[in-house]
This record gives C-alpha cells, structure tokens and sequence, in this order.
C-alpha cells in the first residue's frame, strides 16, 4: 500500500482501535475499576493485530474494485463457532476475509444456503482463511466461522479464547 | 487512543470480557516441550474439518451484524442488474436534522445521513457533506457514542474542507466509517441503535433503489434488488414498540408500519411493478417524516 493511503486510512484505523478497546488506566477516576496494565495492553495488542490484519487485506482489495460491507470481530475458544446470517445479491462477487489472533492454529469458514446447505467451505489448516462466491440469485445466507485449532496454551493461562475478526467485501 | 483516558465500568467490565477472550501472549510464549523418547509410530492424522451444522442450529445461532447490505454494495447491485442510474442522481435534499429528543428516531435520522452521504461522496458539493457529517457527528453524539468517533468525524470534515483529501479515498474512509467503526460502537442510548442506524440507511437505499427500478421500467431486476425479507424482519425487531414502557413516537410507529408493509411484499414469490411501487410509496411516507 502507498503512504499517501496509509496515512489517509490512519484516521479510521485509530479510531477502531479506540473504538475496540478504548481504555487507559491512567487517570481512572471515580467509580472506575482499574485492570492491571500488562492485561490490557495484550488484550488490546491481540485485537489491534487482528484489526490490522483484516484492514490490510482489505485496503490491499480497494484498487482492484473490492469495497468493504462490514468487519465483525468474534472470541471464539477451540472448537467453537459463531455464525453470521448475510445477505448477498445475485451477480455480485463477494470475498469473505478473516484474521485469527496469534493463538489460533487453525480458522476455517463455511458458507450455507438459506436452507442449510453447505455451499462452499475453506477448511485449510491456517488462520487467515477466505471465501470467494458469486450467488446466482438474491438471498440469504450463513456463514460459519469455527475456530478448529488453538496454540496449545501455557498451563495455568487463563487465555481462554482467541479473536477471529470477519470482514465481508464485494464488487 | 487518547492519551489518559479514563477505564470506564463499562469500559473494565468490556476488557475483562475481552480478556477472557483474548489469548493473550502467554499463549503465543508456550515453550516448546521436548520430546524426551520416540513416540511409538503412529498412522497420519487427517486435519480435522469444521463440524457439519444443521439448519435449526444455523438458524438458532446466527447474529445479523453482518446481514445488511451497504448502500454503496445497493448501487453496485443496481448496476450487476443492469440499470445504469446512480443513486445519488435521486438522494433528495432533505436538510435531515438530528437534534430530535427521541433517541430512535435520533438513530434511523443518522443512518439516512450515513447512506446520503455513502453515496453522494464523490459529487457531492463540500458545503452539504460538511453538514450531513455534522449531522451525523451531532446524531451520534445524542446516542452517546463517545467522543473518539467526534474527533474521526471532525478530522475527516476538516480535510473535506481543505481539500486535503481526494473523494476517492474518502470512499474508502466512510466505508469503514459506517462498516466497521459505527456499528462496534457501544451506544449509551442501548443497543437498539445499530440496528436502527442500519435500519435507517436500508430504507434510504430500498427507497432510492425502489426509484430507480421504477425510472428504468426494468421491474424484472426488482427481485434481486429488493426482495430482502431477513432484512426488513430483523429491522422490526427493534422497531416494534408492543408492550414497551415509553412514549410512542409518531416517525417510529410510521416506520413500523413501513417496515411491515414491507415484510409482506418481500416475502411474495416474486415482485411485481406494483410491489415495486409500494416499496417506494411506504419508504417516502418514513423518509418524509424525517
């Protein structure tokens, strides 16, 4: 990417990541229930890397036509899922992007008709899957988003899940 | 993030969810363990696949973050369909305000602005986007979304103003702007506002989408375009004021009325020219309230 278009998609790169976390410790006043610092900051290095991630694809995606729906972040543990209901219009090509955290091994998606079935399915071993479809009609579908394999934890962490962050693009 | 901001309750309580759910670098730092004796041979593992889901868990589980269109992804399906019309050619000027008292309202005003302004974004005049993103700016502001995305919407208008910004990176800009960062927002006024911010720009789209099939005469696209029946019952799902504590508002009640209209057209086999026209004729009856 340039740095002329780096620096224009800083202000609402920023503002996500304000908007994701959100938090300092300094100043907490009144009321406030203060977090260690060090928890935070990897919370908020986690969420910002799979931010990143899925932005840089995305903007990456712009100059061959590609534009952006909606990105939707999801905290999965191994073996769970999250399912997204999704309109998609007939003659549209749409990309379907994710970014798995650092502890995700494995991230796979499955795309289903309106009526449950499976029509298409990314079950690659990494995480950083996506889906290229073209529906022939109008209609709604769901997408699964399975976090299949985690990086074996330390024991005693109480890193219980990883983020997956899902962002839907089309052209 | 602005330097010394204070953790909010919400704020702690939303992190402590997120550290729950962040897996932290402690997992990333998980020495790699030794093998101390030869594993006994074993037959090679096929990779796991993602476990089949049937329709009533699909059903079940789904969220609808991600189930409506953008009303700029509405004028690339006008085009995949062959009518060539730009939507921004019928926005009208409606000098939508969002200083209303009822905070709904105050949410589907700013998602009409969101879409007029999606979709005038690269014609439209520099006075009349300022204003609609200082409308949009003050909507947002009325549901409490906090100041960062002020400060976002301030900078963005400022380089409009500038001209320290092509239109075309702007496009890119307000994508996120309403794709990304507005709907993760959490609002003080509820969560209701995401839906009925979308709720508002889809009806501004629908409507403007309606116009369009009608100008062109080409009602054989009308299914692909606007027969979104999901769309249109998730919407009243937070419109629907039954049984609810609170002051009944004109402009929402008008909108549920819509939006049930709707329901039912949506929900026919096919569209007609004279759905199409019902389509138009219910989404004006809203937008002109506004």
């Amino acid at each position: 990417m340039n740095k002329a278009m780096m620096n224009v998609l800083a202000v609402p790169t920023v503002l996500l990541g304000m908007v994701v976390v959100g938090l300092t410790l300094d100043s907490a006043g009144p009321g406030d229930l203060p977090l260690p610092r060090s928890l935070v900051s990897e919370c908020q290095a986690q969420v910002n890397a799979v931010d990143n991630c899925v932005r840089e694809k995305i903007w990456n995606a712009y100059p061959q036509g590609w534009a952006v729906r909606t990105i939707s972040k999801a905290r999965l543990s191994e073996t769970e899922h999250r399912i997204y209901l999704m309109t998609f219009y007939k003659e549209h090509q749409y990309q379907i992007l994710a970014c798995g955290d650092k502890s995700m091994k494995n991230v796979d998606l499955v795309l289903y008709d309106a009526d449950g079935r499976l029509v298409v399915q990314e079950d690659s071993q990494d995480r950083q899957p996506v889906i290229n479809f073209q529906p022939t009609q109008t209609d709604t579908y769901y997408l699964a988003v399975h976090a299949m394999e985690r990086v074996q934890a330390k024991k005693g962490s109480s890193a219980q899940k990883g983020t997956v962050a899902v962002a839907v693009t089309y052209r | 993030m602005t330097p010394g901001r204070p953790l909010t309750l919400a704020g702690a309580l939303l992190c402590a969810l997120s550290l729950a759910g962040c897996g932290g670098g402690t997992v990333d730092e998980a020495p790699v363990t030794k093998q101390q004796t030869p594993e006994p041979a074993k037959a090679v593992q096929q990779p796991a696949r993602p476990m089949a889901l049937d329709l009533a868990t699909l059903k079940k589980e789904a969220t609808d973050e991600a189930l409506t269109p953008s009303p700029a992804e509405m004028q690339s399906a006008l085009r995949k369909n062959g009518i060539a019309a730009s939507l921004a050619s019928l926005v009208k000027k409606r000098n939508i305000k969002t200083n209303v008292s009822n905070k709904d309202q105050v949410a589907v005003r700013t998602g009409v602005l969101v879409a007029d302004v999606v979709l005038t974004l690269k014609n439209a005049e520099k006075a009349d986007l300022v204003r609609n993103f200082k409308q949009i700016a003050q909507g947002l502001d009325a549901l409490g979304a906090g100041n960062d995305v002020q400060v976002t919407i301030d900078e963005l208008v400022s380089k409009i103003q500038n001209e320290a910004v092509t239109r075309d990176d702007l496009v890119m800009n307000v994508d996120e702007l309403s794709g990304a960062a507005i709907p993760e927002i959490e609002y003080e006024a509820g969560p209701k506002c995401v839906p009925l911010i979308q709720a508002g720009s889809w009806l501004e789209g629908a409507n403007l989408v309606a116009t369009a099939i009608r100008n062109s005469g080409k009602y054989e696209a009308a299914d692909a375009l606007l027969k979104q029946p999901d769309v249109v019952e998730y919407f009243l799902e937070f419109v629907r004021t039954d049984g609810e504590d609170r002051v009944p508002d004109e402009v929402i009640a008008r909108l549920e009325q819509t939006l049930t209209t709707l329901l039912d057209v949506t929900r026919k086999p096919t569209l007609t020219e004279d759905d199409v026209k019902t389509i138009q004729v219910a989404t004006d009856s809203v937008l002109a309230m506004l």
